[in-house]
């Protein structure tokens, strides 16, 4: 009951609303780029919504910050893979940050909300991430096959267990399969077994 | 996806590379068994034993082994029948019958498809 006063007379105010969503926002996107926040708070504010009622959640934090991601993921991919891009990224690099941005999408979704709507969150965020640095750079990701071939030379000879066995071959394979496009890498792999000659 | 390298071609040159290059047919068995395992311990390792890729290497494999008409077959007979000569005075026995297994493993792309 106090909840739904306190729905009511705050949360249903758009002004309030409206400064809400947008700190949420900020603050998630502030983590994105590199700054520290309070991940206390955002939590707090978070678990606070999504106790209210799913619509009140979804309204004022799920949606727009489902879409602020879309664009936030579109726009880094781009930054990274933009042949004129200043930020432009090799093959590898791309790869590891991708791995790198789906460890980090997940844990905060994890730690922020840790019930079933924090599941749900990761979810849905991983999608994002999947779809707009993976499922749409596929050419880019794949490119890379011959030279993590080649590096795999050296991390396949390491000894079992080895911190670097970890190989960008295994990276590849594993971002691909979680947009199920492995027929992308598998083609790839048929042209270089059969034909590609590597550099001297 | 074909570069050219110049004037030496590394040895880790894989697929028709090895088949086609006249210069390489001394050492195209070393370079072909050399290849295929290489092969065997990326599609075991990092693409987890997935079948499409097994089938692709095979289809892969069966394509350029066949390149030149015969030689690869001719070239594999030649080194198994140097070193059941000479091997059996510097290996064992179960180095020897793993090396004709991995041969054989190859040898089995000549012959072409028959499904």
């Amino acid at each position: 009951m106090g909840l739904d006063i306190f729905r009511h007379k705050i949360i249903d105010e758009d002004q309030i609303s409206q400064a809400i969503t947008t700190a949420l926002l900020a603050s998630v996107e502030q983590e994105r780029r590199g700054t520290n926040i309070s991940r206390a708070t955002l939590s707090s504010v978070l678990t606070l919504l999504a106790s209210l009622s799913a619509t009140c959640f979804s309204a004022l934090f799920v949606s727009p910050f489902l879409e602020a991601s879309v664009r936030f993921y579109q726009e880094e991919a781009a930054s990274h893979t933009r042949s004129d891009s200043a930020t432009k990224l090799g093959a590898s690099q791309y790869l590891q940050h991708v791995v790198h941005r789906l460890t980090e999408e997940g844990e905060r979704a994890e730690s922020v909300l840790a019930t079933q709507s924090g599941s749900s969150l990761k979810g849905s965020i991983l999608h994002v991430v999947e779809t707009e640095m993976i499922r749409n750079h596929v050419e880019n990701l794949v490119k890379g096959l011959p030279e993590y071939v080649e590096a795999f030379a050296v991390v396949g000879n390491l000894p079992e267990g080895s911190a670097a066995q970890e190989s960008d071959l295994s990276r590849l394979y594993t971002v691909l399969a979680r947009v199920q496009l492995l027929d992308k890498l598998s083609a790839s792999w048929y042209t270089y077994v059969e034909v590609y000659q590597s550099l001297g | 996806m074909i570069r050219q390298t110049g004037l030496t071609l590394s040895y880790k040159a894989a697929g028709s590379d090895i088949v086609i290059d006249a210069s390489k047919d001394d050492r195209m068995v070393d370079l072909l068994l050399d290849f295929n395992a290489r092969v065997d311990k990326i599609l075991a390792g990092p693409f987890r034993g997935n079948i499409d890729f097994v089938h692709k290497t095979k289809d892969a494999f069966e394509v350029f082994v066949n390149k030149r008409a015969n030689k690869s077959a001719e070239m594999l007979a030649k080194y198994t029948d140097l070193k059941m000569r000479s091997g059996s005075k510097t290996l064992s026995d179960s180095e020897l019958e793993e090396m004709l297994d991995r041969v054989l493993a190859l040898f089995r792309y000549t012959s072409g498809r028959w499904t």
